[in-house]
């Protein structure tokens, strides 16, 4: 059992461990996401996917820095997951047979609107791109502009012998993945359909 | 065309851009600052897809966790088709690198991998055929038949270091860690032994496996001081994240 408190501080970059606040934010609130899905046309693999999302929503919203919680954790994530369940079924056209219910606006608990559904369809491009990059960039790269990581952790958990160092990898990986955008095919193929 | 720099970022890496949105792309490119974002960019959308091959793992873990109560017969094949999952996805997950973030099975799930059988066949009297019949079940992944031939083998002689690293092996995949414990730990009695290494540090596994995270560090400790040892930069990462 972890507080609210306990959550926000520990996804906002305290010492706890946080896949295992990623495993109870997940446990306590799939059995609600997913009665929510089941009763507004989807399956429980939509709930999944939608609870796994909204998770990511509040992460990225945390890191990002001035997240005020208006309510309990649970109550803004089954917001959330509300807004980006709305969205899928609009985007598909399955939106009869879902409950009023969905269509009413949570924004006072949401906060700023969220912008738009996630799109996992790059991920392979990406995940190309990365893989170029190298095993040691790709942490580094991560940790430092996704995850918000302290320089002193990155240099601690990379077995790099200070801040500096860690710092000078992360410019010199920035380069490397400048050069390989720049090679990758497909950024590649863009160009050439821009001269035929 | 109005057009943001993120919104085009955002359509570029979707591969969702207009003929029209590629020419501004390509006219933007050369800035600094788009550079910048396109960088940034490239690495969120990497840095998410992380965090949700993370999450999926999690509904996996979940969603077995849920079943197995009501499974009247353990399910070791989708065990273990979880487990490699769960492995596969946690491999470059930031979450598994924080220090001190991991308790024991939670590191088995992201460290273990089946050992790779060799390809070895001895030649022809009654206890190498016993040895190449375990042997080929555990290529197979037949781990309980594996543990059946190996145990007979037993019975003829006591086993080599390395028929007691894959009797330990085939006890492992099972799931059954005090026994896996038992083998492996005979087989890593001899330093001189080419399986030494692997056979610490799936001693240390088996443990975690065992829930008994003290055990595990103080061999994982050993492997870390080791400069020689093959498995020495793992362990290392491995104690710290360990609770």
């Amino acid at each position: 059992m972890y507080s609210d408190e306990e959550i926000l501080t520990s996804l906002s970059g305290g010492k706890a461990s946080e896949l295992g606040i990623l495993e109870y934010l997940y446990s306590s609130n799939i059995k609600a996401i997913t009665s929510l899905i089941l009763k507004n046309n989807g399956q429980v693999t939509d709930a999944e996917d939608i609870l796994q999302d909204a998770i990511i929503v509040l992460y990225e919203k945390i890191k990002k820095g001035g997240f005020r919680l208006q309510s309990a954790l649970s109550t803004y994530i089954y917001s959330v997951s509300k807004f980006i369940w709305l969205n899928q079924l609009r985007k598909n056209k399955r939106v009869s047979h879902v409950s009023d219910f969905l269509f009413e606006e949570d924004k006072s608990i949401v906060g700023e609107e969220i912008q738009e559904i996630f799109h996992y369809d790059q991920e392979q491009f990406i995940g190309q791109l990365f893989e170029k990059v190298g095993d040691d960039c790709k942490k580094v790269l991560v940790m430092s502009i996704y995850h918000k990581a302290p320089m002193k952790e990155i240099a601690e958990l990379m077995d790099y012998k200070n801040e500096q160092i860690a710092r000078n990898k992360k410019t010199k990986c920035l380069g490397k993945l400048r050069a390989i955008v720049k090679d990758s095919p497909k950024y590649q193929s863009i160009i050439k359909s821009l001269l035929s | 065309m109005k057009i943001s720099n993120q919104e085009l970022i955002e359509k570029f890496l979707q591969d969702r851009l207009t003929e029209g949105e590629q020419k501004i792309f390509a006219h933007r490119e050369s800035s600094e600052e788009f550079q910048l974002l396109l960088e940034e960019a490239s690495v969120t959308a990497f840095g998410r897809s992380e965090l949700k091959s993370t999450l999926r793992t999690i509904s996996e873990k979940h969603r077995l966790q849920e079943e197995k109560p009501k499974a009247k017969v353990f399910n070791l094949g989708r065990t273990l088709s979880a487990a490699a999952v769960f492995i596969g996805l946690l491999a470059v997950a930031w979450f598994g690198l924080r220090p001190n973030s991991m308790d024991a099975n939670t590191m088995y799930a992201k460290y273990y991998e089946a050992y790779p059988s060799i390809t070895e066949t001895r030649g022809d009297n009654d206890q190498n055929l016993l040895f190449n019949q375990a042997m080929s079940a555990y290529n197979e992944k037949e781990y309980e038949q594996a543990e059946t031939i190996f145990t007979k083998l037993e019975e003829q002689q006591k086993l080599s270091s390395l028929e007691s690293f894959y009797l330990g092996q085939s006890f492992l995949a099972q799931e059954k860690s005090e026994k896996a414990i038992t083998y492996l730990q005979k087989s890593a009695e001899n330093p001189a032994h080419f399986i030494f290494a692997e056979a610490n540090y799936y001693l240390a596994l088996a443990h975690l496996q065992n829930n008994d995270s003290q055990a595990a560090k103080e061999i994982l400790e050993k492997i870390a001081t080791d400069t020689e040892n093959t498995r020495n930069k793992t362990a290392k990462e491995m104690l710290k994240k360990l609770k």
